[in-house]
């Protein structure tokens, strides 16, 4: 993943636990780099291990720091560093999950050593829609979960994201249904 | 062609071209892609120049024709109605419509004028780029931005490393330079690296030091080691530590060294190492604990002493307060709880305690405000109490720290004074007054001091004494030496008292008892001495006369003895003769009216020796002569004995005998059978001779036992006439009988029951009479018996034996002046066979001695000429060894141990028993073979003798009688021995040897009290110098050695 990720995580655990618990949090996990560069594509693993050592010194579920990560994601990291082309995602959250598979597809093509996860959507309706989720990588569904959420708050619009197919379900995506 | 074109709808031109526009030829605007329509209003029909502003080519005038030249150029217009905002694209011109499209999209500088424009992704084609090259140009920016952090972050992580460095070099030389010991250990302990510090420390070089583990480097046996534990386990628990330990070196010297560790731990927060600094802070501790131990002493001084102390800082705070203060003041909380508390108004509080109050709390302040030591100052309290009460201002460096009071109950002491002050008058006065004189004298016997009494024993007036020796005035020369030797004895600190005989100022002489001490002044100094006298010139005359009526009752007490010796000789004498010849009258053919003649003058002749003997006995009693002896016998045998002896008695008068006897009884007891025999004969003879039908009955059985002993009941009832109560307290007074009329008819001194009684008492036991007149008499004789030996009884028992047949052809020289007894010794002897040779005085049998060879000599002791003592001494220095047997009529001790003292073997009284003569004869020569190799019985049969005699050891041990016992195991241990090698230099003929062995072990023998002994070691002594002969030492040797193991015997009896 693209250090951004990383640097995400990095400012969650700072804005929110202070830079010391980062500290001990970044040795905990074992990664040795001190400073993550935004544009550059760093090893999986990485993302996991930080993220386990904040579950783990923070003594929190993984899944609840992958939901929250999403949120930040959505409302810190995204907001801040591409506020213009979130806004650009969509005037709404409907919109914007409409916007969602080909905001993607562009990414992919901006990020070449990314291995983006591709977004679909179908059951689309005034107050619902289903947003497929395929990705290569395993255990990141709290992670959407939360970028869902964090779109619903992006947007000012209370929402309930259900997990309702998963990979864990002998399926070959999750499906999550976001109800506003 | 026309197949290949394609004709677009306008929903197909929007979504590939959302921002398009159309323009007519009159340069309006006929069409507008749907997203270049949200962007500009109205733009439908409106004029493209005011819509539009071409900016290249900008030199073209926007004209339809100039639009059409355009085509197939890049080009960039201007939407007027939003500033800044361009289209990037190219015209095409349509013929067929006469139209010209603009095909494009808006060009952004940055993504936020896409939000400013409210556009969304979807109002781009989806092959237009424009957003994603935003999106890159964002992404670019964000990286940038990441740079510049990253190269501010680096920035400041170098500024920070450098600050870092220096702050490690600044430590690193701290730790290496620090001339404390600074270790790090690895998690198990072991040092992984020091500084110099420690080494100097330690004593070991780093090589000796990296490597080893730090507690077992660094502790040793005077470490606490569970302070050392306690900081292992904090250590490990990551708590960091600080403690005082002693410290060893290399050279095993120690040192307290304060030690702080801690773990230090990885970002895992495991422990990577381990830190200790090492401080040597030895000085300083122990002078910590010296001060502690000083200031504990004092402090335990203060509270434990017995005056009451207290003690305030300069601000009148309670900095110490022992429990005696508390108690004196009648404070009932504890000392401790005191400590701090404010003493400003104490003396105000306390002031009721006193006689006067406010002179307490006035002084009180003076004393405060005075600052100066105060001493020995009495308060008087109102329960009659007084204080004694000191002050002391305590300055450090001259500044005033605070002060210490005292106070003492000295109540008793000042009442004590007062009363030792009143004593003193008191034995003052006494002294003066009293009749005993008293004189103080100095270290060279200079008088101090006389008191009246003394003025006046002495006659001599008080300035005649002073500053005089009173012994030049007092006393002749030997007195003067004897006080000379009392004054070296008081310089020795010793006091004493004697009499001495003194010369008064008149010229008299007195006696004086003087009581005689050393004098001491306060310091313990001696200064002289005190002595108290007492005239006794009275009680002196008395003593002498005592003396001198003492030494008469002791003459006269002789005379009686040497008077009953003599009537017991010149009695017994006749008697010997007279129951001699009747024994050898009864053996002859007689008629039977003379054979009842000879019976009944038989009869009468034994009865007189009964009374003579029960005589003698009271007489041995009263002179302290008569011994009880201990020797092993049958308790059965002696009442079947004495059964038997008054046997024919009882059968006579048609009595009952009766012997019962009770199974626990046990076979043998050491004791002195013959004296028991003798009490039972008189208890049985009484009981038949006050019984004229029905029975005598003994009853002996065991009242109490232990282990060693038994408590033998010996009961003797009879049938007979009784005694009146008042008679029976009296029976064991001498000489009674219940009335001169029983006196006559049964006859009798009325001595057997005393002597019975003091016999009986003699042996440790007692007896007990009852009776009841008319009905019979029961005499109970309670008495204490120690277990005895079988074996011993046995060998007694042959020695007993009355088979004389081995004495036939013994030949045997009597020496008798008495032909009545010659002729009675005559006739017994002959009548076993046994060859006599007389001679009528010891002269005789000296010359016999000379030239015949004789088997035993029965010698009697009073003889004409020569009497038989001087007569065995010549005898015996013809190195002659026959056995001699006095023959004696006196019965007295004093006698018998002359005899064996001049040299004979054994003794026989006159009138002899004609079974004991014999039974002394065959043990001294027809057992002759047997007396060495039993020289138990044989020492049994004879022990009439004295054995030994402890009076010297027990005047030395002065009640210590356990020093008598180790002198007694000491003697039976050690005597033994040397007369082995006695035995072993006779051998030998080593008779310079014998004679020192002889002489060494008379003293033991000597202290022991054994003349007999004492006399055979002597003649040992004697002849082994003079004229050796080996045959005369073996025999007294053999002698000796029967002595010793009987008086060991005994010995061992008597003390177990």
């Amino acid at each position: 993943m693209y250090g951004i990720i990383n640097k995400s995580i990095e400012d969650l655990v700072k804005a929110n636990f202070g830079h010391d618990k980062w500290e001990i949090i970044l040795k905990r996990s074992g990664v040795e780099v001190d400073f993550f560069i935004s544009n550059e594509a760093y090893d999986d693993a990485i993302t996991y291990k930080l993220a386990g050592a904040v579950a783990e010194v923070m003594e929190m579920p993984l899944g609840d720091v992958l939901e929250a990560f999403g949120e930040w994601w959505v409302l810190r990291t995204s907001k801040e560093k591409y506020g213009g082309l979130m806004a650009a995602g969509g005037e709404n959250l409907r919109q914007f999950l409409h916007n969602l598979p080909a905001f993607h597809n562009r990414v992919m093509l901006i990020y070449p050593k990314l291995t983006p996860p591709e977004f679909r959507i179908s059951d689309v309706s005034d107050r619902s829609i289903y947003v497929h989720y395929y990705s290569r990588r395993e255990g990141l569904q709290d992670f959407v979960r939360g970028l869902l959420q964090g779109l619903g708050k992006l947007y000012e619009t209370p929402v309930e994201v259900a997990l309702i197919g998963s990979r864990l379900e002998g399926e070959d995506h999750e499906t999550y249904q976001v109800s506003w | 062609m026309e197949k290949a074109s394609i004709i677009l709808s306008d929903a197909q031109l929007n979504g590939l071209f959302p921002f398009h526009f159309k323009v007519d030829p009159t340069m309006r605007l006929i069409g507008c892609g749907k997203s270049l329509s949200k962007i500009v209003s109205n733009c439908l029909g409106a004029k493209f120049e005011s819509t539009f502003r071409l900016l290249r080519p900008l030199t073209i005038e926007p004209t339809f024709e100039n639009l059409q030249g355009l085509v197939g150029q890049m080009l960039v217009i201007e939407l007027l109605a939003r500033a800044k905002t361009v289209l990037r694209g190219t015209f095409e011109y349509f013929p067929a419509t006469d139209t010209i499209l603009f095909a494009g999209s808006p060009w952004f500088d940055s993504v936020d004028q896409v939000v400013e424009l409210n556009l969304v992704i979807s109002d781009f084609a989806v092959q237009d780029p424009m957003i994603d090259l935003l999106h890159v140009l964002k992404t670019q920016e964000i990286g940038t931005e990441d740079i510049k952090q990253l190269l501010n972050t680096v920035n400041l992580q170098r500024k920070a490393l450098e600050r870092d460095k220096i702050e490690l070099q600044r430590l690193s030389l701290v730790a290496r330079a620090n001339h404390n010991g600074v270790v790090f250990t690895d998690p198990q302990g072991t040092i992984t690296w020091c500084n110099e510090g420690f080494c100097n420390m330690s004593g070991y070089i780093i090589g000796e030091i990296i490597g080893k583990a730090f507690v077992a480097m660094l502790c040793g046996p005077l470490s606490d080691q569970s302070a050392i534990r306690k900081m292992v386990d904090n250590c490990n628990d990551g708590i960091s530590v600080e403690l005082e330990l002693i410290c060893y070196r290399k050279d095993a010297g120690w040192f307290w060294g304060n030690v702080k560790s801690q773990a230090i731990l990885n970002e895992r927060g495991e422990i990577q190492e381990f830190f200790a600094i090492v401080e040597d802070v030895h000085a300083r501790t122990m002078a910590q604990q010296r001060l502690e131990a000083s200031e504990s002493r004092l402090s335990t001084v203060i509270r434990n002493m017995d005056i009451g102390l207290l003690l305030e800082d300069e601000h009148r705070k309670i900095v110490l307060v022992n429990r005696v203060f508390c108690d004196l003041f009648g404070i009932p909380a504890p000392p401790a709880a005191l400590v701090g508390a404010d003493c400003a108004n104490s003396a105000e509080e306390s002031k009721g305690l006193f006689e006067q109050p406010e002179l307490f709390v006035s002084r009180i302040q003076q004393i405060l405000k005075g600052r100066v030591a105060v001493t020995g100052e009495a308060l008087l309290l109102q329960d009659g109490r007084i204080f004694e009460r000191a002050y002391l201002p305590i300055f450090e460096f001259e500044t005033y720290k605070g002060h210490l009071w005292s106070y003492q109950d000295t109540t008793e002491t000042v009442n004590h004074s007062k009363k030792l002050r009143m004593q003193e008058e008191k034995y003052r006065n006494i002294i003066a007054n009293m009749n005993l004189g008293l004189i103080e004298v100095d270290l060279e016997e200079k008088v101090k001091y006389a008191n009246q009494s003394f003025l006046e024993m002495s006659g001599y007036e008080l300035e005649d004494l002073v500053g005089r020796d009173a012994r030049k005035l007092l006393m002749d020369e030997s007195a003067r030496m004897m006080m000379d030797e009392k004054q070296r004895m008081r310089h020795e600190g010793n006091a004493d008292m004697y009499e001495i005989p003194v010369r008064n100022l008149q010229g008299d002489i007195r006696w004086w008892i003087i009581s005689g001490a050393p004098s001491y002044d306060d310091a313990g100094n001696l200064i002289g001495s005190i002595g108290i006298h007492l005239d006794i010139t009275a009680q002196k005359l008395m003593e002498q006369e005592l003396i001198v009526a003492k030494a008469k009752a002791e003459e006269s007490s002789r005379a009686k003895e040497i008077f009953l010796a003599n009537m017991s000789h010149e009695m017994r004498t006749p008697l010997n003769a007279i129951i001699g010849v009747f024994r050898e009258l009864k053996r002859t053919d007689i008629s039977p009216a003379n054979s009842s003649y000879v019976e009944k003058a038989h009869a009468a002749s034994d009865h007189l020796l009964s009374m003579i003997n029960n005589i003698l006995d009271i007489s041995k009693i009263e002179a302290g002569e008569l011994r009880i002896e201990k020797q092993h016998f049958s308790i059965r045998k002696v009442l079947a004995a004495a059964i038997d002896i008054v046997h024919v008695e009882a059968q006579k008068k048609h009595l009952t005998l009766k012997n019962i006897v009770d199974p626990e009884v046990a076979e043998v007891y050491i004791g002195d059978d013959l004296r028991i025999r003798q009490v039972l004969l008189n208890l049985l003879s009484n009981a038949i001779k006050f019984t004229e039908q029905g029975s005598v009955t003994v009853i002996c059985t065991v009242q109490a036992a232990n282990a060693t002993h038994q408590t033998l009941r010996i009961a003797v009832t009879d049938t007979g006439i009784g005694m009146e109560k008042a008679f029976l307290e009296n029976i064991f007074h001498k000489f009674s009988q219940e009335d001169a009329s029983t006196g006559r008819r049964y006859g009798g001194t009325g001595l057997g029951m005393a002597i019975s009684h003091e016999l009986i008492q003699m042996m440790g036991g007692d007896i007990y009479p009852s009776s009841q007149l008319g009905k019979g008499t029961t005499i109970e004789v309670i008495l204490p018996m120690p277990f005895g030996n079988p074996e011993l009884l046995q060998i007694e028992e042959v020695a007993g034996s009355l088979d004389f047949q081995e004495l036939v052809g013994k030949h045997i020289l009597l020496a008798e002046d008495n032909p009545m007894n010659r002729m009675v010794a005559q006739a017994s002897l002959r009548h076993y066979g046994i060859e006599l040779t007389e001679a009528e005085n010891g002269r005789i049998a000296v010359a016999l001695m000379r030239t015949q060879q004789f088997d035993l000599v029965l010698m009697d002791v009073q003889m004409p000429e020569m009497d038989g003592l001087s007569a065995t001494k010549e005898i015996r220095t013809f190195d002659l060894h026959t056995p001699i047997v006095a023959l004696s009529a006196n019965a007295f001790q004093r006698e018998i141990d002359q005899c064996l003292a001049a040299g004979m073997n054994g003794y026989v009284t006159k009138p002899f028993e004609e079974i004991v003569l014999l039974q002394t004869i065959q043990r001294l020569c027809g057992h002759a073979e047997a007396i060495v190799a039993t020289p138990i019985a044989q020492a049994a049969t004879t022990s009439t003798f004295k054995l030994y005699d402890l009076i010297k050891i027990r005047d030395i041990a002065r009640g210590n009688e356990g020093f008598v016992k180790q002198m007694v195991d000491l003697f039976i241990d050690e005597t033994p021995r040397v007369f082995a090698n006695m035995e072993t230099a006779w051998a030998a003929q080593d008779y310079p040897k014998l004679k020192g062995l002889a002489h060494r072990i008379k003293p033991s023998v000597e202290a022991m009290g054994m003349p007999a002994l004492h006399n055979v070691v002597k003649k040992i002594e004697v002849l082994s110098l003079q004229a050796p002969e080996q045959g005369a030492l073996r025999t007294l040797l053999d002698q000796a050695q029967v002595i010793l193991a009987e008086a060991i015997l005994v010995l061992q009896t008597d003390f177990p």
